[in-house]
Formats: structure tokens, sequence, C-alpha cells
């Protein structure tokens, strides 16, 4: 019996030594944790946007961390998931650093190809950051954030103005103007096409334009037209292509 | 023996029990109490304040009265009621051992159940152990009694 009770007590005394390092290694070692930012740069390819993060990871702990898995979902402003980037970190073994980098990319091309109204309208994104480790080996740790960034729209206020007929010249003249409140140049053509009301071509025409980020466009645009084939009533398609995105056609009735 | 020196006996015998009952009550509210409410309180939160007074409460209640009662059966029924007690609350403890806090917008969450997990098993050491040691104490008792008849 008083093997027993002193074979127990011992275990007691041991488990409650081994839980009372690991308490205070575990929080010594989690303030000793350093975690740092670089400074963020942002890529912008043939169609997409890159948003890289550098971060640096020094572990001067006595545990290691593992499974460090940093997930940024991007979403519209209908909590829509535009992009899902993830960077993950399998093991950062005590006194070790690492370097890793975040890359949030934005596909544009399918961005706007399948949120059209973004192409229009300002808006914000909702980015939702979820970082998860394992320390130790036993204790999960879950860290959730959200912010905001505002979206400007490359054809904010897009307007095609009153039509016009000159007969004497046989043209067609159309007011065109937006402001491109996006980040990006909007290097682009925009196609129009004059339609009469059987629906038959009467006029093509393209234009090349270069708007700066911040910078509005306004323009007349003027269309030679084949008047035997022009009706009182028709409509224009219009199509802008750039090299990050296409929209259209807009559909707009004379 | 009569009954002033029964008392006197008593006395003596009590006293030292309650003085060292009292200091270490002192020694523990101070730790236990003193140091996460006015000390620590800026790295606890406050909805797990009640958790750290409860702890306190069971760990300063059972010393006093373990002490008074060390030498009797009762020594052992109360450190086995300690154990039991504080597996309930690890129980507790474990039911909501995913402790989240909210920063602005960031949220964390910590999940301390394997910790806890571990506690248990250390109280459930102590239940064995005590219940143990109160067989123990009680088979020597009668040993002790029985021997003079053998």
């Amino acid at each position: 019996m008083k093997q027993a009770i002193r074979a127990l007590s011992l275990a007691a005394k041991i488990l409650w030594v081994i839980v009372i390092i690991f308490s205070v290694t575990a929080v010594y070692s989690a303030a000793n944790l350093r975690i740092s930012f670089g400074e963020p740069e942002t890529y912008l390819s043939e169609d997409s946007l890159t948003w890289s993060t550098p971060f640096f990871i020094n572990n001067t702990g006595f545990y290691e961390i593992a499974n460090l898995n940093i997930t940024t979902h991007i979403k519209d402003l209908y909590d829509k998931t535009v992009s899902t980037s993830t960077t993950i970190v399998p093991t950062i073994p005590p006194s070790r650093s690492i370097q890793e980098t975040h890359n949030i990319t934005l596909n544009l091309k399918n961005l706007i190809g399948e949120l059209s109204y973004l192409a229009f309208n300002d808006s914000v994104f909702n980015i939702h950051t979820f970082v998860a480790l394992r320390f130790a080996n036993v204790i999960p740790i879950q860290v959730l954030t959200n912010t905001t960034i505002p979206w400007g729209a490359p054809l904010y206020n897009f307007t095609i103005g009153e039509i016009t007929l000159n007969h004497a010249e046989m043209r067609l003249t159309i007011p065109l103007s937006f402001e491109n409140h996006a980040f990006f140049g909007f290097n682009g053509t925009i196609y129009i096409e004059a339609y009469n009301s059987e629906n038959e071509q009467i006029s093509a025409t393209d234009v090349i334009i270069e708007v700066l980020p911040g910078s509005g466009f306004e323009d007349l645009v003027e269309m030679n037209v084949d008047v035997r084939k022009l009706t009182s009533e028709g409509h224009l398609r219009i199509s802008l292509e750039t090299s990050i995105f296409n929209v259209g056609p807009i559909i707009k009735s004379w | 023996m009569n009954n002033g020196t029964k008392w006197k006996t008593l006395f003596k015998k009590m006293i030292p029990k309650i003085l060292k009952a009292s200091l270490l009550v002192v020694i523990l509210y101070f730790l236990l109490y003193c140091i996460p409410t006015f000390v620590m309180s800026s790295f606890i939160p406050s909805k797990y304040e009640p958790f750290i007074d409860i702890f306190a409460a069971i760990t300063i209640f059972f010393t006093f009265i373990t002490q008074l009662m060390s030498g009797t059966i009762f020594q052992y029924v109360f450190s086995a009621t300690r154990a039991l007690a504080f597996i309930i609350f690890f129980m507790q403890l474990l039911n909501s051992g995913i402790i989240t806090e909210n920063f602005e917008a960031t949220f964390i969450l910590i999940d301390l159940r394997v910790f806890f997990a571990m506690l248990i098993a250390i109280e459930l050491l102590e239940f064995g152990k005590n219940i143990f040691e109160a067989i123990n104490f009680l088979s020597e008792k009668v040993e002790a009694f029985q021997l003079p008849f053998l």
C-alpha cells in the first residue's frame, strides 16, 4: 500500500513539475517570439495584381511552432470571394528564424469579368486574414483579422452622351466620358459599332485611349455612317478592351 | 485525565495547526489572489477573472481545512475532495478551454484543452493517492487497535 502511495505521489509530483515547467517556458517562449513585417510591395502584371508582404519570425523560445498557415480571403461587398491566398510554413524549430512572403494575388481579368459592376462602380473589398499555428505541438492558436480596402472603378461614371447625326457629313457623333478611379492606368481601345433598326452594321470604329489613374476622359467619337442604311432608330455596341480586362458590349439606343 | 487537561492538550495540538494553516492561507491568498488580481490583471481578460477567484478559493479553503485536520482521516477525505473539486473545476474549464479574445478587428483563439486535460490527469492521480492514503491510515489505526490483543 505504502509503495503504491509513494508511486502515485511521485507520479503526481513529476507531472506537476512538468506542467509548471511547461507553463513557465511556454509563456517565456511566447513572450520572446519576434514577429516583424517588411515593406509590402505591389506588382501589377499583365492581368493580375500581387501584394507581397514579407514577414520575419524569430523563434527564440524553447518550443517549435508548427503548421503556420496564413490565409487571406478577399471578398467583395456582397461577400463573394474574389481571391484566396495561402502561405504555409510547416515548422519553425526553436532558436531558428524564418523569412517568408505572403502573396495576395488578385486576378483583375477574372475579377472584372465576373463582377462587371466593379468596372463602373467604386466599392470596397473586405480582407479576412486567418493565421493558424500549433505552439509547442499542443496549443493551437488562431488569429482572425478583418480589414477593408477601397476599390476604385477604372470606368467610373461611364457616360454615353446625346448621339447626334450630321447628315451633311454623314457622321455620327458620340460623346463619351468616364473617370479612372483605379490604381492602374486605363490603356486600351474602345470599339464602337453602330447598328440600324434591322440590326445591320452601319459603322464601326475604334479609339485608342490612355487614361492615367485619377484622371478623367471626355471625348467626342465620330463615326462615318452609310446614310442609306441609317434608320431613325438603332443602337451602338461599345466594348472596351485593355491588357488587364475587357468590358462590354454596352448597348446604347438612339 | 480531567477536563482542564484535555482542553490544554487539545489547544497545544490545535494552536500550531491553526497557526500553520493560517500562515499557508495568507501565503496562498497573496500568491493566488493578490498577484493575479492586482499585479497581472492587465494580462488576464476580465471574463476569466472569476475562474482565478474560484481557483484561489478552492485552493485556500482546502489547504486550510486539510492542515487543520492533519493527523486524522479527514485530512485524506478533504484532500480527495479537493482533487475532485479541481477535477470538476478543470472540466468546466475544459468545456470552455478555448480562450477567445477580441482586440478591435482582431479575434484571437487559444485552445488550452490539452493543458487542462493534463491538469485533470494530475488531479486524478492525487485523488487516487488520497484514497489509498485514507485506506492506509485506517488500516494502521485498526492494526494499532488490534495489536495489544494479538
